[in-house]
């Protein structure tokens, strides 16, 4: 073997008292609060379990009774369809928005920003409680609809979107829609910010529209947030929880039986924590190749 | 276009041309910018009108909310539904468990993400780059791949079952604050730290003294996000948190529609008196909301 200079090792030394606290200290509450339970998640999932009598340990049973839970594959084509068709629109309505917010004075930006944030900071539960209303087909927007249309000699019968299977998916679709709006908006804006003026000014004297601006500088750059934003999206979508718990506790029917709601309810309804550990399994496993996979894309098509 | 179309060798008339003509765009742009503004006012308008429902709609008896003519401004200002909710509702300890359960946890997290930010932005130690890609591994895992696990834990072996801790734990170390944090201090050149070592001052008071002052602005950052975060969080209290004294407040709120009577003007009177603090906080504080962001430097 040829004798190789290699650089020298930093020298041990003894860390600090700081260093080691510190380090120690993360050290062990991710192991406790986070490698342990998801440890325990892994192991729960092969018990049939319910908190109070004893443990029976069934090996893959849950997993298999999974395959056989008609509202099990229900919920996961719900979910599938309210991920799968919310994320991709809601970033794409956060970018315009972004890009939009971008080409404005201060002032205007500032307000409008103000404006599209509040329904990120308020509640779930009091925006669930607002579009509960305006959703209400008599006291709220079906009712406004009718009769504007009604007014111009046109008959139509708008009514609750949250009343019908077809609809109600729909419905908190677009409250998550705009509850979030403002959110990835900013972070667009935050993004477009710091492209170099420079690289603008050069397009417009070469005689590039907005339009070709958008596509040759802003989308190229800003590809990176989009993935970013895009795996926590995803992560973030599956999850969602508050307005199907709330609102329409998973009706009419299943049609809003997602996934979260119905793992939290095979837990603390059934008391059936081994299936629910399961199923959070499946969820994280389904995360983890839906994000790998985005950053493998991402790789290969936007890296040269 | 015209500029790359005239081959004019003459440098001077190039710069007049140039000058001219960001004049005369820069005024159509300021035409477009403001167009821009106009055209978009309708959509936000769409965007803050469930609020000026909310809150008018408040002001509303029953009868008028439901009716069949639809009104904006209530056409009698109603106080029942305020009077009704401050009397029933517990608000006000519903308000006080969230405030001082997000203070703690806020001020919890930011110490921690601070002294974790120094440790992985400016020390060197054996094994940090394994700790630091643990720590961030945890930002991938979605929550509910540990709900279950994490309740048995707080509410069987540790026994913290309708306690403040048991909401305020979870908080202690927040991966999101530690990767801002060190993001910034990487950004900081280290001779500061560097020559108050010479001096003599250890770790912990160069933590102190130098990167806690220094790091203000992004802890504060911090600060605005996670409280915002844990003051609205449900579902982790919905299943510590059965006692109701102990209510957060979604909590409460939650307890308040499930007993919903026929006048909502009481339950919207709750929401306004639930979001209209949040709303002015959000208000004041939002310039750091806008800074937090930048700083996570979604550069990736």
């Amino acid at each position: 073997m040829a004798t190789v200079a290699r650089a020298p090792r930093p020298r041990w030394r003894r860390p600090s008292s700081f260093v080691l606290v510190v380090a120690l200290a993360l050290l062990i509450y991710y192991m406790l609060f986070f490698t342990a339970p998801f440890i325990a998640a892994l192991v729960i999932g092969f018990l049939n379990w319910d908190l109070l009598s004893t443990v029976v340990p069934v090996g893959f049973d849950n997993y298999v009774a999974m395959a056989d839970d008609r509202t099990f594959k229900n919920a996961l084509k719900v979910s599938a369809i309210f991920v799968g068709a919310y994320v991709p629109i809601a970033l794409s309505a956060q970018l315009i928005l972004g890009a939009i917010l971008a080409n404005m004075r201060t002032l205007p930006q500032k307000v409008y920003l103000t404006l599209f944030f509040l329904p990120v900071v308020t509640p779930w539960l009091i925006a669930v409680l607002m579009f509960g209303y305006l959703f209400n087909t008599q006291a709220g927007l079906p009712g406004m609809l009718n009769d504007i249309f009604g007014a111009l000699g046109i008959d139509t019968s708008f009514v609750n979107p949250l009343g019908s299977k077809d609809t109600a998916l729909l419905g908190i679709m677009g409250m998550t829609g705009w509850k979030f709006l403002g959110f990835g908006a900013l972070i667009f804006l935050v993004g477009i910010n710091e492209i170099p003026l420079t690289l603008y000014e050069a397009a417009r004297i070469d005689g590039a529209g907005a339009v070709r601006q958008f596509r040759h500088i802003t989308w190229p750059l800003i590809r990176p947030i989009m993935l970013a934003l895009s795996i926590t999206s995803f992560i973030g979508a599956l999850q969602i929880f508050d307005p199907f718990f709330v609102m329409t506790r998973g009706g009419p029917g299943d049609a809003t039986n997602v996934f979260s709601l119905y793992l939290y309810r095979q837990a603390f309804d059934q008391f059936r924590f081994g299936y629910a550990s399961a199923m959070a399994m499946v969820m994280f496993l389904i995360l983890l190749i839906l994000s790998v996979s985005q950053l493998a894309i991402a790789r290969t098509r936007w890296e040269y | 276009m015209g500029l790359l179309g005239t081959k004019s060798a003459d440098p001077a008339t190039t710069v007049a041309t140039i000058t001219l003509s960001t004049t005369r765009s820069k005024l159509r742009r300021d035409i477009a910018a403001w167009a821009l503004v106009v055209v978009f006012l309708p959509v936000s308008f769409a965007a803050a009108l469930p609020f000026f429902w909310m809150y008018l709609s408040s002001f509303k008896q029953a009868s008028e909310i439901y009716s069949v003519t639809i009104t904006w401004f209530p056409s009698k200002f109603y106080l029942g539904g305020y009077e009704y909710a401050i009397e029933h509702f517990q608000l006000v300890r519903a308000y006080s468990n969230s405030i001082f359960v997000s203070a703690i946890s806020v001020s919890a997290s930011v110490m921690t993400s601070a002294m974790a930010g120094f440790l992985f932005a400016k020390k060197q130690f054996w094994g940090k780059n394994v700790l630091f890609v643990f720590v961030l591994s945890t930002l991938m895992v979605p929550f509910f791949a540990i709900f279950i696990p994490s309740f048995v834990v707080y509410a069987v072996f540790l026994n913290l079952k309708n306690t403040y801790f048991a909401l305020i734990l979870p908080n202690i170390f927040t991966a999101f604050g530690i990767l801002i944090t060190r993001q910034f201090l990487h950004s900081i050149p280290g001779e500061m730290i560097d020559s108050a070592t010479v001096d003599g001052a250890g770790d912990w008071r160069v933590f102190w003294h130098i990167i806690l002052p220094l790091s203000k602005s992004v802890l504060a950052a911090i600060a605005i996000l996670q409280f915002l975060g844990a003051f609205n969080e449900f579902l982790w209290p919905l299943v510590m948190i059965d006692s109701r004294d102990l209510y957060t407040l979604p909590l409460a709120l939650r307890k308040a529609f499930a007993a919903q009577g026929p006048d909502p003007s009481r339950l919207l009177a709750g929401a306004v008196l639930s979001l209209t603090p949040i709303l002015i906080f959000f208000l004041i504080f939002q310039r750091h909301i806008v800074r937090g962001i930048s700083l996570t430097g979604v550069k990736g």
